[in-house]
């Protein structure tokens, strides 16, 4: 009995020493280094946190970039990307799920063949569309690719199939129309699988990162990711400067605050879709 | 004669619902798939015409030295992260995986980590592999009473901090899946194994490792897949660089792209990029 309770103390040890190394101390430091003053950034060894407080870090970042319109950008193409996602892909998952009609089959893996193919190689032919339609460097750009959502088509298709083909038949037969049984029947019982959606495509938006880099050229079109990119490049030039390590965890708050909030608002969602789905960047 | 104008009246409303989808994926993948094929033959800047060159882009991407070094790098950097995200998931998850605040904590916070967005992560690790002397690596080092180290910025160890950071932020997800494949295995297994006498590394060899394969099977790949095309991590921390010590395919591919202006070549290279990806894509499809 006692080697027994033993054991599972030392197991329990290990974890914490496990959560605190792995989890807990990098990211508490990384976010007190954001209200860390410069004498205290290089302190040997840090303090874990701040001791005097302050906001400059958040004010080098600002001299550079604009905030609000990192966030402005950031949400907007955010917002676009997760409502039109949403709005085509639950109406082609119902129809690739229920509805029968000409080279129907053939049609679904077509659009799934782009689970395959690396994004690296299809930045060059969207630049070059979006070049054509003359929204390069702009807001809207951003989320245009995103609009095709494989994987939230793909997902809608699954969640659909499981409702039964009674429920269906029997509004039909009842006289509902076409619209009438996705309206009435289907919407209210995949609300579930709508808020996993809405999620998961947050997610991918919220992390986009290398088409907006291709697309964006100036600074007030950047995206929130971007701007952390450009803050954690702006000093290095290639040299040996140092990276401002104050301003980088400032601006990397600000960008995963907002984050934060919604995944423990929707946390439910998140952790099934994830496992559902082993969804991975 | 009703069946058949029902059915018509089905594929109507079905073609009304797909077609936005079927339209953005004519502009945004089946037309730029086609236009990458094409251009991989051709000389291109964007600015000027395509000019048709046959195979040469191909010809020189495999007389390209540093091609085949990228390409080496993304077979190294793939394969030894998904060896360790399988081998921490796994081991993690059966930490975790046992009644109790702690590991309930554990579970909580690894899944946290594991959505966090991965560029604010990528800045953390900035911090713990830079080079200055007050970094993460180097506080540490010096309080052991070690000497200074270039991590990120040395040619011989940035290679070794990006993967380090593909382990250590992708561990989260890897010990989800782990986790959630642990909760489907019945529990009269592991009580017939105890009663049987087995110790608990028996278990874990001999029933849960052989019972998760198929969980193992899809992370390998998947992660993999991820591996070959990751772009976002090793741009945000290195660029590629020093040098072209982290150079991997798809920062190849966008530096010949974007910084360069050679489309024609940055395409020849993505198409041998798609070919690696299908290969374990067709292996993902049919083991599974």
């Amino acid at each position: 009995m006692f080697r027994k309770s033993l054991k599972s103390w030392l197991i329990n040890i290990a974890i914490l020493a496990l959560i605190a190394f792995w989890i807990i101390i990098p990211w508490m430091y990384g976010f007190g280094m954001a209200f860390m003053p410069n004498e205290e950034l290089y302190k040997i060894p840090p303090n874990i946190i701040p001791r005097n407080p302050t906001l400059a870090n958040f004010r080098t970042v600002m001299e550079s970039l604009s905030i609000s319109r990192l966030y402005l950008n950031t949400f907007l193409s955010a917002g676009m990307a997760v409502t039109c996602t949403l709005f085509f892909s639950t109406l082609a998952g119902y129809a690739f799920a229920k509805l029968r009609f000409f080279a129907k089959n053939e049609l679904f893996i077509l659009c799934i063949l782009k689970l395959m193919i690396p994004e690296a190689a299809l930045v060059i032919p969207w630049f070059y569309i979006v070049g054509k339609l003359g929204l390069i460097d702009t807001v809207s750009a951003i989320a245009l690719p995103s609009l095709i959502g494989v994987w939230s088509i793909f997902f809608m298709r699954q969640y659909i199939s499981s409702i039964p083909n009674t429920l269906i038949d029997a509004a039909r037969i009842d006289g509902c129309s076409e619209m009438g049984v996705f309206w009435r029947i289907i919407l209210p019982v995949i609300k579930p699988a709508i808020g996993a959606l809405i999620i998961v495509n947050f997610m991918f938006a919220w992390n986009w990162f290398l088409w907006p880099l291709v697309v964006l050229q100036s600074n007030r079109n950047f995206t929130m990711n971007l701007g952390l990119h450009f803050i954690r490049w702006l000093e290095m030039g290639g040299g040996e400067n140092p990276t401002d390590y104050g301003a980088l965890m400032a601006i990397s708050f600000l960008y995963t605050m907002p984050f934060m909030v919604i995944y423990l608002i929707f946390q439910r969602f998140f952790i099934e879709s994830i496992t559902l789905t082993g969804l991975k960047e | 004669m009703l069946g058949k104008s029902l059915k018509r009246r089905e594929a109507r409303v079905a073609f009304s619902f797909i077609s936005p989808v079927l339209v953005l994926y004519t502009i945004f993948f089946w037309v730029p798939l086609i236009l990458i094929v094409m251009v991989s033959f051709t000389k291109w800047d964007m600015f000027k015409p395509m000019k048709f060159v046959g195979l040469a882009n191909y010809y020189n991407l495999f007389s390209d030295p540093y091609f085949l070094k990228a390409f080496l790098i993304s077979s190294v950097y793939a394969l030894s992260s998904v060896g360790l995200l399988i081998f921490f998931g796994l081991t993690f998850a059966v930490l975790f995986n046992r009644p109790g605040l702690i590991p309930f904590l554990g579970r909580m916070l690894f899944f946290m980590s594991a959505i966090l967005p991965l560029i604010s992560a990528g800045a953390i690790w900035v911090w713990i592999t830079g080079p200055e002397s007050y970094s993460g690596l180097n506080s540490l080092m010096s309080f052991l009473g070690m000497g200074r180290g270039r991590w990120l910025a040395g040619s011989n160890t940035a290679l070794l901090c990006v993967i380090g950071f593909a382990v250590w932020h992708g561990t989260g997800l890897n010990t989800l899946m782990y986790t959630a494949g642990l909760r489907g295995i019945p529990s009269v297994y592991i009580d017939a194994a105890k009663i049987d006498g087995a110790s608990g590394f028996h278990i874990i060899r001999y029933i849960i490792i052989p019972l998760l394969r198929p969980i193992t099977l899809f992370l390998v790949v998947t992660n993999l897949i991820a591996g070959f095309n990751a772009f976002t991590p090793i741009w945000f921390l290195t660029k590629g660089g020093p040098g072209t010590a982290t150079r991997i395919l798809p920062t190849y591919i966008y530096q010949f792209g974007f910084n360069r202006f050679r489309f024609g070549f940055a395409s020849s290279s993505a198409i041998v990029l798609i070919g690696i990806v299908l290969i374990f894509t067709y292996i993902r499809l049919r083991k599974l």
